[in-house]
């Protein structure tokens, strides 16, 4: 029988003494797999809040978008995308009415409620109709504290277009969310025999569960279209954590047998000492605490890492990160400092936020050191997962066999009032070399961009054939793009 | 059922409601949400101005409340009003089916009062990864209408299911529910079918019982001990959508409504009172029929209501009606907010269950029930610790419920006590209203309007947007509202009749119930009077009781039925206990229109 240590064996010791480590060494034996097995595809968006000016974008890295450069033979980037869906068919607030259109394409079908999935919802259901064979469905992180409309801050749109999993905040959650499935819960590990016992009644606890639900939301059920749909969602969400709950022996030798890549910390530490990373409501009115920008992009950044290790151990494969909500309404503290100029965050936010301060009240230098630093963030997530030290079966990086679509809400700046659905930036990175590098201003809707990435992958978007009773649009195909 | 009925979008709107359209003057928003398209709310603009989210009732129409007319959550057409019978029988109004999830106090009571097991907190606290809080837009937050599910619903479910279950005296339990404890197939039959009708609120079909079987003999199969086994079923019961979610028999091979049975009656008896799950009582009624005749209707709801846990749906309803545990203002913590949520509720219990008060006088009484925190905001001498009666009568402009700092607190944000973000909270508890979108050409105009206002008060901003053609037909329906707040910072405090700059804090307003600028108000005494004898605020309050009752968002049917409901809770002296009697002998309480059935789905 194949030998399997359990973290908590190694961490006692001898004589029961716990030792303390910064890291596991990989201790799980390497999978009997073949060596040229391609990596599967994975599907990660990444959003940042408050947009960029068309004409800081058209800078190249000479702006705001300065931190990808290292990076640029692996990311196609736009900057004059248009999203008039979401003023043409949407109603409410205006940053929120974009992001129920970001990464999801179709204009709202309510206010605030996404008429469809999210990219990576739907790249995972289309191709793991069944549920994806990892211990996790997906994951959704990020830094955003005001709360109101879902759509602030909501990335992962379910299959119905409610909204799906908030993104969550603090890393040492994630971390415990991320990999604390892996771990035995007998002390014997994952062999013992109680352990086994378990996780067959687990199996069939959860079996049950799953059949219950597939009788009322099938055709003997008793409830109607809406119920059924309703029960349908949960159902897709017992899905994306079966594996968690209950996985079977042979995943659960697989996920403990990874490739080197997968090196678990032993933990993580959250960063900052007053980010208020539980809380729950910011207020009626959406005002947000005043966070040093430091710690939140710290935070954003360790989130980056742990999915980036997440992505490495096959632990999911799909997933979304939030950098600051749409609109931007987090208030910073300390001082940035980028492309020759500063911004006093202490100085200019009390009481506000980069929404109020800067965005409506036209300070568009001020405005462009916030995509700065968002952008910069978003550039440190992108190179966790192209860490060279980890390279996978093929020889690349996670980044290059990973499909990253980078979006943000209005582009509105410079000279225009805000609020213009016109110079979105999006971007895209890795893509297993399905796509070209480089820069595109030419003006595209951004489904003609959401449809042009699936393709490669055989993914049909369905984006603009109607999922929306008013909204009809054949996306475009972006041709110079692909390879 | 017999009873003649017809479709009709646009229902019967009791008291005249003649609220201005918020578009009439500017056109229809482009892309305003079709009406009945269901429904969201969204909070206040960041500048404090109104970029509030209607609902439902197109961009051209009036405001509409809560999901249209046409909508049961997420679009279907769901409603249906029944006309009179050629022989004059009564109107029906029913409401199509939508399962329930259970809230989390109704998940948690349910439990408690089936297994005897109460929870540890950090499965009670979804930051910790427990059992998911309520969320949704709308005053109520168990409304099915506005559940959504994430993943953490799954995990939390199960891992607490897990953990609950193995808390349980299975052998206890086993005695008490009258089943035998031996390692076999009927053994757990019989548990599985005595728990199961507790916690699935009916009797299980065969199917179900051989579903859950399955576990169970694998659990024999493991050389488990009966308990071991059992336990391991219980588990999957918990999880099972028969517990988490209340379900009806909502297809038929016509659509027309059909009464209730037994069982589903009971179920929602048992949730509107109890937050919980039928008892023995309860579900021996059901079980023979007798539930379904008023007397005996009439004579379970008074033992309902004699039972302690009946104490359990106003302080949810308060709760939700205040929201003072979310109360925002500069310096607060989170004991502030414990504090201020534990005296309003208190006042709301104490009002209810110990002075046997009317929902109108919610608007009128001044007897709080305060504790140190609370009586610091009020400007009273704290003494001691812990909850104390206190009456407010001597101070200045405190009366009635809405008065409490714990709701003022849950009102707005900021230091500011903002006039749009206080005015619509009260439209939408008062009137049952919400405002509509923003236009965008407007949305610019707003962007700039702080700053243009800078070191104008509240009420001078207000004045500014009252006299803008292009903001009076919104704003006019909902500000006024918050104008005799003014006195009122946004903790609740009592700041005096002069602002920082020494202008006057003027109170005056009206309640913007479509007639022009009436009833007027002069201050917060006679403003509360005016709510407390208003038809269309008083009907709006009995729409709340049937949004509760019904976990369905408020709309022109509950607006329909409030009238009836309503005349029958006056008729009945005006308690508690009226409202509930005449809630639940209501038709949209007692009924559910059927839909045919559709095919496919699974997954």
């Amino acid at each position: 029988m194949r030998k399997i240590l359990s973290r908590r064996t190694l961490l006692r010791g001898s004589g029961g003494v716990l030792i303390g480590l910064p890291f596991l060494e990989e201790m799980r034996p390497r999978a009997a797999r073949a060596q040229d097995a391609a990596p599967p595809m994975r599907l990660i968006t990444m959003f940042f809040g408050l947009g960029v000016a068309h004409e800081e974008s058209i800078k190249k890295f000479a702006g705001p978008l300065e931190k990808y450069q290292p990076l640029e033979s692996k990311m196609a980037f736009f900057t004059n995308l248009e999203c008039k869906q979401s003023h043409d068919f949407g109603s409410g607030e205006p940053h929120f009415k974009v992001g129920d259109v970001t990464f999801v394409g179709d204009p709202q079908r309510t206010e605030y409620e996404a008429c469809g999935p999210s990219l990576e919802q739907l790249a995972k259901k289309t191709l793991h109709p069944d549920g994806v064979p990892t211990l996790l469905g997906s994951k959704s992180v990020g830094m955003w504290f005001r709360t109101g409309a879902v759509s602030q801050y909501t990335r992962h749109w379910n299959w119905d277009g409610s909204p799906g999993e908030r993104p969550e905040r603090r890393p040492t959650r994630i971390f415990e969310q991320l990999f604390g499935g892996l771990m035995p819960t007998t002390p014997g590990g994952m062999e013992d025999p109680a352990a086994v016992k378990e996780r067959h009644m687990r199996r069939s606890v959860l079996d049950a569960v799953i059949g219950e639900y597939k009788h009322y939301t099938g055709d003997a059920s008793p409830l109607g279209a809406e119920s059924k749909a309703k029960l349908a969602v949960h159902l897709d969400n017992i899905r994306n954590v079966e594996m968690r709950l209950a996985p079977v022996d042979a995943a659960v030798n697989d996920a403990m047998a990874q490739e080197a890549n997968c090196k678990v910390p032993s933990g993580v530490t959250d960063p900052g000492t007053d980010v208020p990373y539980d809380l729950a409501q910011g207020g009626a009115g959406g005002s947000a605490p005043i966070i040093e920008w430091e710690d939140f992009a710290a935070a954003f950044q360790l989130q980056g890492e742990l999915m980036a290790l997440a992505l490495r151990c096959d632990v999911l494969r799909f997933g979304s990160m939030l950098f600051v909500g749409s609109g931007g309404h987090v208030g910073f503290r300390g001082t940035y400092s980028a492309l020759g100029q500063s911004v006093n965050f202490s100085q200019d936010l009390p009481g506000t936020s980069p929404h109020d301060a800067y965005f409506h009240n036209n300070k568009w230098d001020k405005c462009r050191l916030h995509a700065h630093l968002c952008n910069s963030s978003l550039a440190a997530a992108l190179t966790s997962f192209d860490d060279a030290n980890y390279l996978e079966s093929n020889g690349k990086t996670l980044l290059d066999n990973t499909l990253v679509v980078l979006g943000t809400d209005y582009g509105g700046g410079g000279t225009t009032t805000g609020h213009n659905p016109d110079g979105v930036f999006h971007a895209i990175a890795g893509g297993n070399g399905h796509f070209k590098a480089g820069w595109n201003d030419k003006v595209y809707n951004i489904i003609d961009l959401y449809d042009t990435v699936l393709k490669p992958y055989g993914i049909a978007s369905g984006i603009g054939a109607g999922r929306h009773a008013k909204y009809r649009r054949a996306p475009v195909e972006i041709s110079e793009l692909l390879v | 059922m017999g009873t003649p009925w017809r479709s009709s979008l646009t229902a019967v709107l009791t008291g005249g409601m003649l609220l201005l359209a918020c578009t009439s003057d500017l056109g229809a928003p482009p892309g305003s949400a079709p009406a009945g398209s269901g429904s969201g709310t969204g909070v206040g603009g960041g500048n404090g101005v109104g970029a509030g989210t209607g609902v439902g009732g197109g961009g051209g129409g009036v405001p509409s409340s809560g999901a249209g007319t046409s909508s049961a959550g997420k679009g279907s057409a769901g409603a249906s009003a029944a006309g009179a019978a050629p022989g004059g029988e009564p109107l029906v109004l029913s409401r199509t089916g939508l399962a329930a999830r259970l809230s989390k106090l109704e998940y948690q009571n349910s439990i408690v009062d089936v297994l005897g097991v109460s929870f540890l907190p950090a499965e009670l606290d979804a930051a910790a990864g427990g059992i998911p809080d309520d969320a949704g837009d709308g005053v109520f937050k168990h409304v099915a209408d506005k559940q959504t599910s994430v993943e953490q619903h799954a995990l939390a479910y199960f891992q607490v299911g897990e953990a609950v279950a193995k808390r349980v005296d299975l052998a206890a339990l086993a005695t008490r529910l009258g089943t035998c404890t031996e390692a076999t197939a009927a053994c757990g039959t019989a548990t599985i079918q005595a728990l199961g009708e507790r916690l699935f609120r009916r009797p299980l079909e065969q199917r179900e019982v051989d579903a859950m079987l399955v576990v169970y003999n694998a659990g024999l199969a493991e050389q488990l001990v009966f308990t071991e086994a059992a336990r391991w079923t219980l588990q999957a019961m918990l999880q099972a959508p028969q517990f988490l979610f209340r379900m009806e028999q909502e297809t038929a091979s016509t659509r027309a409504p059909r009464d209730l049975d037994g069982y589903e009656l009971a179920t929602r008896l048992a949730s509107f009172l109890w937050l919980s799950v039928p008892d023995d009582a309860l579900r021996a009624a059901a079980a023979d029929g007798s539930l379904l005749e008023p007397g005996v209707l009439d004579a379970q709801l008074t033992r309902m209501l004699a039972d302690p846990k009946a104490q359990r749906f106003t302080e949810a309803f308060g709760a939700d009606f205040s929201r003072a545990r979310f109360a925002s203002f500069d310096g607060v913590t989170d004991a502030d907010r414990a504090a201020l949520s534990e005296s309003m509720l208190a006042t709301f219990q104490d009002h209810f269950w110990t002075q046997h008060g009317s929902v109108a006088a919610l608007f009128t009484t001044t007897r709080f029930v305060v504790n140190p925190i609370t009586a610091q905001l009020l400007g009273l001498p704290a003494s001691g610790s812990g909850l104390q009666v206190a009456d407010v009568a001597g101070l200045p402009e405190r009366v009635g419920l809405l008065t409490h700092p714990g709701m003022i607190a849950g009102m707005g944000d900021r230091a500011i006590g903002s006039f749009v973000n206080r005015g619509k909270y009260l439209m939408e508890r008062l009137l049952c209203r919400n405002p509509i979108a923003v236009p965008d050409d407007i949305a610019a105009q707003i962007d700039t309007f702080n700053t243009d206002t800078a070191g104008l008060n509240e009420r001078e901003r207000a004045e500014i947007r009252m006299g803008r053609a292009t903001c009076w037909s919104c704003h006019s329906q909902f500000e006024p509202l918050a104008f005799g707040f003014a006195r009122f910072d946004a903790a609740g405090r009592y700041v005096g009749d002069k602002d920082a700059d020494g202008k006057p804090l003027v109170l005056d307003g009206w309640v913007p119930t479509g007639e022009a600028t009436e009833p007027k108000y002069t201050d917060v005494k006679s403003y509360m009077q005016v709510l407390a004898s208003d038809p269309l605020v008083q009907t709006c309050m009995t729409e709340h009781f049937i949004s509760f009752a019904t976990a369905r968002t408020t709309d022109d049917l509950s607006r329909a039925e409030a009238g009836d409901v309503g005349q029958r809770y006056l008729g009945d002296g005006g308690t508690l206990p009226a409202m509930v009697s005449a809630v639940a002998h209501s038709s949209l309480f007692k009924t559910i229109l059927a839909v045919q059935p559709t095919s496919g789905g699974g997954n």
